[in-house]
């Protein structure tokens, strides 16, 4: 059954409306303002974040009480208008109180196993609670405020000494006194009953000064309530003799002596039993809390100074109109936020035929995104990199570096791989791979080949002869053919390009569909000799499994364009002055291949090598790109081949700077897609939305509960409304049913959170909604796991899934309807990139729960709204400091050995360490080398190359003392490797192993 | 059994000896079945070498003698106890051990409707690399129960040493609690509502089940009970049992997590420059104009502060176990060794240099000036608290990790002024601070939300609040931190 239309918006605000009902037993989880006490005791100095609870030592030994936590008493705002002449300026501030006992639990129609005589109807439940509601009216400045007070909507008349007014020359001032109290409740003292009432006193200063011709306004609700005791219902005993005490009994058995006792008469008395135990309330709370303030302005009422002076609370001003010169409505300041985010619509660009004949590519190529992937047009950033791409492919042309950034789900993988395709076709009958495209993750990889397969299917489909070959390589591809049923026998969550229905599994070498059994025959992911015997078109890859192939295994080489012979039978490679006879598996059927040299080096998602990583990273693409013209030279005869570098990304503020650093180019052969900020402009349509991206956003900050217990309480809610029709409270009618889960990533900043997280959705929705299907996906599920979790989320057999950064980046889930944030990721980056993850093409929920001690969630709660209209402000740079002398050691070693794999007679001696033990003698060719692979950029030569001497002397030392024929690789993987860690691109720092022994 | 492999940073921060430690969603702990001075840490004996080498410079003594001062200083302020070091043997970690606690042994069945509280020992063939499944239900895998930590009394001095490390003094749930409530050893049934008084024989019908009543108060509302009475008597839920709170700590229930134990660290930084390092010049050449606008230069020299390339010697010597704030610590120097784990590093930072005016500004602050204890302690915690303004919202305008980014600082002679150090914690730098310090949009972001923290305008705290100070990783528990001084000592915005 599909959703209703307007599922996510609806959804939205009745989350709000659940989490904010002060009929919740307890406390509401957010419009709350907590009392005096709980402000002056619990300071939140020692609030830790992996806390879930807050105790405070006069807690200790008290368990009957809870451990709040710290629930701020104050809520303030602070606005700057410039006035029209003669509009009045209001306030209003709406909340209630508790004075009576009573939740949502109490409700008749809820509790199932209650006497009825022990329920409350709904409108007994609205009676435990008075609402306020207090307008102040300010005609003039320089006369005292209207105030008026609506109790329950019957208006109130406020006694003289309640408001105290101020009036002086510049500056007009009430402050209005509000005392009440609840009814009689139960309570313990030490163990003992006793009768009491909460007392509540409330404060709601108001100022409206005058500077200039500026008015700023201040209103500031206090609760200055002392902190109550939590309420108890009374419990009738069962006897054994007598059997269930009566009302009376009960009352008198606890409270005789009480003076109270008179004026004490619950509702609720219940029995004792495994359901209904003694439970209670809190009073003294201000619950639903929300200000506002009506003005009719010149001016926008609310400047980022403002924002800093509102205190717990944020603007919405969806209520203001803008008129010709005016500003009128009101802004409302409550603690959470629910709006939809506005995603430009990106500028649509030429058609496919258009594009495709202006820049005379591929008539097939054309037909497939026209035909086939019905393009009725690119965008125009797409148009803009293909064009940029195409120039720099030009051999005359210096430019050789595209850096793309567009928004995310805007189609950037199309915008490189209309070029890259395209060369692949021009140069169909060259044998090699064309292409070189490295993703951070293997999780991100292994989602981008879905889309890659897509493409290319239907490219291969127009095709006669030679299919467009894609390949895949990381490190949970498998190197041989892996055993049926082997932990290495996994399967990647690939779906089929043809019926779009099934999920591809491999049939031999290739892949086959399900469920239409389709054969995907240029695809080629089963094990990693598959790539090196028949190097495909694109290859997609990582550094850190490419490293290990740079470095280690010539015989791999074929990707970077080195003749191997190859075994037919067994796909067994080597490398060979002529041909090998013999392969290992005793066959004789071995060809030579002379594959091509790549001529793309793409990074996606380049943002994600910053720091350490990213400085590796940098190098490696140094060291590749010299490696790549040493065979251009040795094996091609063209001295200096011309390779294309592209990065892209969606979120990166400095992308000249990353591109000069990151590929070590000189910032003039860059190309910027877009080139300038007025080109940016361009590429978005910013009157018109993006109607395919359309995600309703929450923000809240809980205080009176965790951060996790809120996010239970969301999820719970949000799938029951989905599955049930639940309403956000009893007391509503039931809702429209959509009788489906609602397919949910939660995003967690910590495995610990994770798994906490699972845990705890597990115990308490899985405890109630049996279908439903949790699971994670960190680093703490091994990859078969990971796989399955994806798989099954995709198949919509799995419905929440808590994933840690693994599953944020460029992961296109069919289906995602909410997305839940538990805490704010480090980078703004990351955070787009999490929200990224929902709305494509459907609508989403997106829930963010702001973590109260973490100033970075502080940040963003008030500045979100703000942050996504404008996103290029908040996104950070992606350093690169290639001046890391660490990193520039490690790779100046790592480089020796590019040489030697490289090297048209080293290279051969590789199975035999002991004959590198005269290897200083090619010294001064070694530094030559590895200087140059190093780039241009970085560390001063004079700094490194000692260190280079050293290291070389080291391998000689080794080798002269080694006395078997131990392999390079061996000695590497072994020793080498073990001591200076130069395949390690993740970190500078040496890494340590961590043994985990399970058994004590 | 499984290996992995983590960044040596993330080890010494993370995994040290006694320190808790979590995989597949187990805690684990940092511990050996040999009794060793650092139980559970096999050393990397090159590393230590070269650090050892290192060292014996002058350049690494002048490191060394400042790491100890401080190490002294810093175990006397946690234990209260007087020890006396000429120096301390730094050792370099090559293999930790993760292993499962005595402490950490109580599970419960994951499965809401089941609950059944088990011993991992009471099981006899465990898998070895994930937890078993029930042993009642079957179905669903176990979880670690809920333990006891140690929670410091206020009144208690310091956050002294309260046990052995290696036995641990986070507490199991009592044995005795994960049986029904009713059932005693033998076949005995208490429960009013038996009849003949006797309970089955099976170990397992006998085991209670644990039950979470309110998932808003996830640990408060764990209550122990039996749904699966054979005899289908009514089991009610029951509060588990409360440790007994000793003189100088009381127990706080919690699940086992990392974060039950906490680093306890110190670092000695020096700044140095080379002969020609264009990218370091570059960074200060961005940074000339904006200096004086950001610090005030009667307390802050100016000129002298500046990006530099840093070397450092982190030491992990101790820990804390409980809360971050109130549990309890212990350090593990014994023998003639002193043995502690660290790690010698160079990398880059920004390099904040106090005139001798701040030792005026201080003591002009002060109202004890006739006590220099009192005095120096006051300059600590306005340097400390300084390093953290510095570091705390670094993390947000770089998009960084929190543990990217760390800091010392100095106090010298009254004549000389002081020292504030800020650096990336990688090897070699990991370009987070140069990115900053190069933007310079975003560094007056930075600095103006520093102020603002300062001022606390978004959160209203009576207490002077220091949290807006705090950061993940301090070494120093977060202790020694007053924003209010900053605020007085007027070092940030002068204008």
């Amino acid at each position: 059954m599909p959703l209703n239309k307007d599922w996510a918006k609806i959804a939205s605000h009745d989350l709000i409306q659940h989490l904010r009902a002060r009929t919740m037993a307890g406390l509401p989880h957010i419009g709350v303002l907590g009392t005096k006490e709980t402000y002056e005791v619990d300071s939140p100095s020692d609030i830790e974040e992996d806390e879930y609870t807050q105790p405070t030592d006069s807690d200790e030994g008290r368990a009957e009480y809870p451990d709040w936590k710290f629930v701020p008493n104050k809520m303030s705002y602070q606005l700057t208008i410039k006035r029209v002449e003669g509009s009045p300026l209001v306030a209003r501030v709406v909340f209630f109180i508790r004075i009576k006992e009573g939740c949502d639990g109490d409700l008749i129609s809820v509790s199932d196993d209650r006497p009825e005589e022990y329920c409350l109807t709904p409108e007994e439940l609205l009676q435990a609670f008075k609402k306020y509601e207090l307008i102040v009216k300010t005609t003039s400045i320089f006369d005292p405020p209207v105030v008026q007070l609506n109790i329950d909507d019957e208006p109130v008349q406020l006694e003289p000494n309640q408001v105290e007014a101020k009036i002086e020359p510049s500056l007009q001032s009430v402050t209005v006194s509000l005392v009440d109290h609840s009814d009689v409740f139960l309570y313990f003292v030490e163990s003992k009953p006793k009768l009491g009432k909460q007392k509540f006193r409330i404060k709601f200063t108001r100022t409206v000064r005058l500077e200039k011709d500026e008015i700023i306004i201040n209103g500031e609700l206090r609760n200055e309530s002392p902190k109550g005791p939590r309420s108890v219902i009374p419990e009738r005993k069962q006897n054994a003799s007598r059997g269930l005490e009566s009302e009376k009994d009960a009352l008198l058995r606890l409270l005789r002596d009480d003076p109270l006792l008179a004026s004490y008469s619950p509702k609720m008395f219940t029995f004792s039993g495994l359901r209904n135990f003694p439970s209670g309330n809190r009073y003294g709370y201000l619950m639903e809390v929300q200000m506002e303030e009506n003005v009719v302005s010149y001016q926008y009422p609310y400047s980022e100074n403002d924002a800093a002076n509102t205190v717990n609370c944020i603007m919405d001003d969806s209520a203001l109109e803008k008129a010709t010169q005016t500003y009128h409505g009101k802004l409302i300041f409550k603690d959470y936020s629910l709006f939809e985010e506005e995603v430009p619509q990106m500028s649509p660009g030429p058609s496919p035929k258009q594009l495709f004949s202006e820049l005379g590519l591929d008539m097939n190529l054309e037909a497939v995104f026209e035909h086939d992937l019905k393009f009725s047009n690119f965008y125009l950033f797409q148009a803009a990199s293909i064009r940029s791409i195409i120039q720099a492919m030009n051999k005359h042309s210096e430019l050789d570096t595209v850096v793309i950034t567009a928004r995310t789900a805007g189609g950037k993988t199309e915008a490189f791989l209309v070029p890259v395709a395209q060369y692949c076709l021009e140069n169909r009958d060259k044998l090699g791979v064309k292409a070189l495209v490295f993703y951070p993750t293997k999780a991100l990889a292994n989602d981008q080949t879905n889309r890659y397969i897509d493409i290319l299917y239907h490219l291969n489909r127009r095709l006669d002869g030679r299919k467009i070959t894609l390949g895949l390589l990381h490190g949970d591809i498998s190197r041989m053919e892996p055993e049926q049923g082997s932990e290495e026998e996994w399967e990647l969550p690939l779906s089929c390009p043809k019926c779009d229905n099934g999920v591809l599994h491999a049939d031999g070498n290739d892949l086959k569909c399900d469920t239409c059994e389709e054969i995907i025959d240029f695809v080629k992911i089963r094990h990693r000799q598959l790539v090196y015997s028949d190097p495909p078109d694109i290859l997609i890859t990582n550094p850190d499994t490419l490293i290990w192939d740079l470095m280690m295994r010539p015989q791999n080489h074929s990707i970077f364009g080195r003749p191997v012979v190859v075994c037919k039978d067994c796909g067994r490679t080597y490398i060979s002055k002529g041909i090998k006879r013999k392969c290992d598996c005793k066959s004789s059927n071995v060809i030579l291949i002379h594959p091509t040299i790549p001529q793309f080096i793409v990074f996606d998602e380049v943002h994600m090598f910053k720091g350490t990583f990213g400085i590796n990273c940098s190098f490696f693409v140094s060291r590749l790109q010299a490696l790549l013209r040493k065979y251009s030279m040795q094996y091609h005869n063209e001295s200096s081949p011309k390779f294309v570098r592209i990065g892209s990304s969606a979120t990166i503020s400095n992308p000249r700077e990353f591109a000069e650093d990151f590929f070590d180019v000189k910032p003039e052969d860059v190309i910027l897609v877009p080139k300038d900020p007025l080109e940016k402009d361009s590429f978005y349509l910013t009157k018109d939305r993006d109607e395919t991206i359309r995600r309703h956003h929450v923000y809240i900050m809980p205080y009176a509960y965790n951060t996790d217990s809120t996010i239970g309480r969301a999820i719970y809610y949000v799938q029951m409304r989905s599955k049930t029709g639940m309403p956000p409270t009893h007391l509503q009618k039931k809702s429209d049913v959509w009788d489906q889960f609602l397919q949910m990533i939660t995003f967690v900043n910590s495995i610990r959170a994770s798994n906490n997280l699972i845990a705890l959705t597990r115990r308490t929705v899985g405890g109630i909604l049996n279908d439903i299907k949790i699971d994670g996906h960190t680093t703490d599920f091994d990859k078969k796991n990971r796989a399955k979790v994806e798989r099954s989320f995709n198949r919509g057999d799995l419905h929440s899934i808590f994933a840690t950064q693994t599953l944020e980046v460029g992961v296109d889930f069919r289906r995602v309807d909410v997305v839940v944030i538990n805490g704010f990721p480090f980078s703004f980056n990351d955070y787009l990139q999490r929200i990224g993850r929902g709305g494509r093409k459907r609508d989403s929920l997106v829930i963010t729960v702001c973590q109260n001690w973490k100033p970075i969630d502080h940040y963003y709660f008030s500045n979100a709204k703000e942050a996504l209209r404008k996103p290029s402000a908040h996104i950070e740079p992606v350093p690169i400091t290639r001046n890391n002398i660490e990193a520039s050691k490690k790779h100046i070693r790592g480089a020796l050995f590019d040489y030697i794999v490289s090297d048209s007679d080293l290279s051969f001696c590789i199975d035999d360490f002991r004959t590198f033990k005269d290897i200083t003698a090619k010294l001064s060719d070694i530094e030559n080398y590895c200087i140059t692979a190093l780039g241009k950029k970085g560390v001063l030569p004079n700094e490194i190359i000692p260190s280079l001497r050293e290291f070389v002397n080291y391998i000689e030392t080794l080798s002269q003392n080694e006395l078997s024929p131990n392999s390079l690789y061996r000695k590497f993987r072994e020793i080498i490797n073990e001591k200076y860690q130069l395949t390690s691109l993740r970190s500078t720092d040496r890494e340590v192993i961590v043994e985990v022994c399970w058994t004590r | 059994m499984t290996t992995t492999n983590k960044s040596l940073s993330y080890a010494l921060r993370s995994l040290y000896p006694g320190a808790f430690a979590s995989y597949q969603g187990v805690v684990f702990r940092v511990i050996s079945p040999e009794q060793t001075a650092l139980s559970g840490i096999s050393t990397d004996n090159d590393q230590t070498f070269s650090i050892v080498e290192k060292l014996a410079t002058p350049a690494g003594k002048d490191l060394m003698s400042k790491a100890v001062k401080k190490l002294q200083k810093q175990i006397q302020e946690e234990s209260g106890r007087t020890i006396y070091l000429n120096k301390v043997r730094v050792i370099v970690p090559k293999k930790i051990d993760l292993r499962f606690d005595d402490s950490l042994d109580m599970i419960y069945c994951s499965d809401p409707n089941c609950g059944t509280l088990d011993k991992l020992s009471y099981h006899k063939f465990p898998p070895k690399d994930k937890m078993p499944s029930c042993r009642r239900c079957k179905k669903a895998r176990v979880h670690q129960a809920p333990v006891w930590i140690p929670q410091r009394l206020p009144k208690a001095r310091s956050h002294a040493l309260l046990g052995d490390l290696g036995t641990g003094i986070i507490r199991n749930m009592g044995v005795r609690q994960i049986f029904c409530y009713y059932s005693r050893i033998g076949d005995k049934c208490t429960n009013p509502q038996s009849v003949d008084g006797k309970c089955v024989h099976d170990f397992i019908p006998k085991l209670g089940s644990l039950r979470m009543e309110d998932p808003q108060r996830p640990v408060d509302s764990l209550r122990r009970h039996n749904t699966h009475c054979p005899k289908g008597l009514e089991v009610p839920p029951i509060k588990l049992e409360r440790l007994f709170r000793t003189g100088s700590h009381w127990y706080k229930m919690d699940f086992p997590r990392e974060s039950m134990s906490v680093p306890l660290q110190v670092s000695a930084v020096e700044s140095y420059d080379i002969n020609e390092d264009p990218e370091i010049d570059e960074v200060n050449e961005g940074l000339e104009d904006i200096k004086p606008i950001l610090f005030n230069s009667e307390i802050v020299d100016i000129e002298k502060s500046k990006f530099s390339r840093m070397r450092v010697l982190e030491i992990t010597y101790g820990l804390r176990i409980g809360n971050k704030f109130t549990g309890v610590s212990g350090y593990y120097l014994n023998g003639q060794e002193n043995e502690v784990i660290g790690r010698l590093t160079e990398t880059q930072g920004f390099l904040l240099v106090l005139k001798p005016s701040f030792h005026e500004a201080i003591e002009k602050l002060s109202k004890k000036n006739d006590d220099p204890d009192y005095l120096m302690n006051l300059k600590e915690v306005a340097a400390h608290s300084l390093k953290h303004a510095l570091l705390v919202l670094a993390p947000m305008f770089t998009g960084f990790e929190p543990e990217k980014f760390y800091g010392s600082y100095d106090i010298l002679k009254p004549e000389e002024g002081g020292k504030v150090y800020v650096y990336d914690t990688d090897e070699g730098g990991n370009g987070g601070f140069a990115a900053l310090m190069q933007d310079r949009d975003t560094l007056v972001k930075m600095f103006k939300s520093i102020q603002n923290r300062l001022e606390c305008r978004t959160r209203e705290c009576k207490h002077a609040c220091k949290q807006c100070l705090f950061i993940k990783n301090c070494g120093n528990v977060n202790r020694k931190l007053n924003r209010k001084l900053l605020l007085a000592l007027k070092v940030f915005w002068p204008n």
